[in-house]
Parts: structure tokens; sequence; C-alpha cells
């Protein structure tokens, strides 16, 4: 699940700033509710969107489709996801492959939607650069779960080390982000200001990320980690290949980076 | 559906009586023009079906007024496919009533 870490930018970069004042990128990606949508702050017409005091540019929701209206260059759809209802609009290039995604969706399913804010002569509505069809029902709850979250960490910072009381509050939407059983408030004790940063991760990329974290802060690692040793020192019972992939993943996901060889990894930030 | 329609379970149906609601539930049975779902919660809840009902799947999401007798009169439904984890479902809609700033309720 760390694919949800992927919009909280701010549980990357956490070793700069306090927990209490971590800030998104400006591009970062926000799921959010229709409702929060309509409800989003804008000091006049022509300003950002800011939510939670975070702005909101790229945003993304799940919504049921209600209607829909295919124009030549675009095609409407009046989305609502039982906070609220929206128009979304995509515009579609002739030879692009956009239509062919479109071309599933009909009124009653439920779509995933990429896109931004626009304001019309008063009316808020959906720009979309990407729709696509929900497969995996199950995505439907996961976004509400999801939104809540992030709202959640933006209002009260981030899970472990996050100021005091957002705590009580979080421990009832930890377990769809913990998919290994793994606590993620179990990594709050040690480390001070960089201890609890990896704490979104599933418990084995955690524990990787920690051991590589530790060998650079010993000063011995400069040309990277080497894998050998990580699987010795944070494999546990995993095995070697497993925690090649578990790798890839941090890799993919940019938390680490190969140096000298593809058996060699330093942490990004 | 311009208005919200708060996510419930069987338990959450008395705190919306005449409001639109929206719920998802396992398929038990289905006769003529009434349907009885399995809940996130585990209860049951009986749907009266609107003319144009198409229960297809295992699991269906019901959108409908909720009546004094706690049973729901369908306006509009999704089919959900075979593979929903009702406990997931379950955490939501306990979750979505404790955040009313994302997750209004109808009124």
């Amino acid at each position: 699940m760390s694919y949800a870490g992927g919009f909280l930018q701010g549980s990357q970069g956490g070793s700069q700033g306090s927990p209490g004042s971590k800030r998104s990128g400006p591009s970062a990606l926000r799921p959010v509710t229709i409702h929060q949508i309509s409800t989003a702050q804008q000091a006049h017409p022509e300003a950002e969107f800011y939510l939670d005091g975070q702005e909101l540019k790229e945003i993304t929701f799940v919504a049921c489709v209600r209607n829909m209206s295919r124009g030549t260059t675009n095609i409407g759809y009046l989305v609502e996801d039982g906070t609220g209802q929206i128009d979304a609009r995509q515009w579609v290039d002739n030879a692009g492959e956009e239509n062919e995604q479109s071309n599933e969706i009909e009124v009653n399913t439920y779509i995933r939607v990429l896109g931004s804010i626009k304001t019309f002569s008063g009316k808020r509505s959906v720009n979309c650069t990407r729709v696509r069809v929900i497969e995996d029902m199950n995505e439907i709850n996961f976004h509400l779960v999801e939104a809540a979250y992030v709202s959640m960490y933006h209002q009260k910072g981030g899970l472990p080390g996050a100021a005091g009381g957002g705590r009580a509050d979080h421990s009832h939407i930890q377990a769809p982000y913990a998919a290994d059983a793994a606590n993620p408030y179990a990594a709050a004790g040690g480390g001070g200001g960089g201890g609890n940063q990896y704490s979104d991760l599933p418990v084995v990329q955690r524990r990787i990320m920690e051991f590589i974290a530790q060998e650079v802060a010993s000063g011995e690692s400069d040309d990277g980690v080497n894998v050998g040793a990580i699987h010795r020192g944070a494999g546990g019972n995993t095995s070697l290949d497993k925690v090649k992939m578990e790798l890839e993943t941090l890799i993919g996901d940019g938390h680490l980076y190969q140096t000298i060889d593809d058996d060699h990894v330093l942490p990004t930030n | 559906m311009e208005r919200p329609t708060p996510r419930v379970n069987s338990a959450r149906l008395q705190d919306h009586i005449g409001k639109t609601v929206r719920l998802i539930g396992k398929v038990i049975s289905l006769e003529g023009e009434s349907a009885l779902l399995e809940t996130s919660d585990s209860g049951q809840v009986t749907v009266k079906l609107s003319r144009t009902s198409n229960f297809a799947d295992v699991y269906v999401e019901v959108i409908g007024r909720v009546s004094e007798d706690l049973s729901i009169t369908e306006l509009a439904s999704i089919n959900m496919g075979d593979k929903i984890d009702m406990d997931l479902v379950e955490k939501t809609v306990e979750l979505t009533h404790r955040h009313p700033d994302i997750f209004p309720s109808s009124e």
C-alpha cells in the first residue's frame, strides 16, 4: 500500500521539517470527496483552492456517473459520491487513447477521476485529465478512507510523532494502511526527528529503510549499502529474493536509488 | 441526488428515517418486489425494489429512502460484483459518520 504514500509528499521529506508543519509540494495529488471540492476555500474567484490549509491543485476522487453528454471535443459527466455532486468535463483529442477509456464509461458506473477544480460563473466543476472505470469495487471504500486519512494527516499531523491529540483519532483508520498487520506506531519510539518518516511503509520495507538509514548514519556506506548486508541486517526471516523485490519497490517509489551497481543503494533523502 | 446520501449499515437506519441513504449489502433473497440484504454490520435490511431494479451481483449498493419500519425503498442501485470486503465497508461506514466535514449527513 505504499502507493498511498505518494499523495503525502511530506511523508518523504519529513526529516527536514517538524511533523506538524509538513507541506505538500505544489503538485501533490490529493484524494478528496466531492463535498470537499465544494467546500474548499478560495480567497477570490481567480484564487487557488485551499483545503485543510493545503493548496488543492491536482485532485482525485471516485464517484458514480449520473449523467453523461458526449460532445465532439469533450465529454461532460455529472458525478456524485454520496457527499455531493459536481460537473466534470473531459476534453478529448480525436486520435487519442482517452476515447477508448471513456467509451467504457456509462451512466450508473463508478469512475476514478484525476483532474483539477475550475470555477465558471460562480459554479465549481472538475477539469478531468484522466478518467477510468472502477473495476475493483473495494476501491470506492478505499478512496473514502484515503480521503479521510489525508485530511486527518493535514489537520492533525502524521501518525507517529504527530502532535498530541491526533493519535487517538487516527487509530481507527490505520488498519487499511498496515496491510501486514504492522502497527505504524511501533516505529514511533526511537530515532528522534528522522525515526518515524517511514512509518507509512509496510513492515518489511520500513525495516529495510531504517536499517539503511542506520548504515548511512554510521558513515561507512558512502558508496551505497550492499543488498546482502540489508538482507542480513533487516531481512529477518525474509528471503533474499523477497528483500530484493522490496528494494525494487522502494526504488520505484523513490525512497532509494542504486549507486555503484545494482547491488548497492542509498536513500533519496 | 443533489443532497448527500450518507453511507449506513442496518444499525444506523433508525437515525435516517425519511432520509435517503446508501447501503452496500449482500443479496440474501430476491422475490418479486422486495429483496433481503445482509449489511456490513451483519444485520438484515428489506429493500422494496423499484420497477427498473436490476440486482444481478452478489453485492449491491442501494440508494433509497428509509421507511418507518426501517426498510429501504430503492431509488437507484449499482451492482458491486462478488468481491466486496464487508469489513472495509463497515469500517468506512463508521469512519464517514465520525467526520461530517468530509462526509456530510443528509441535511
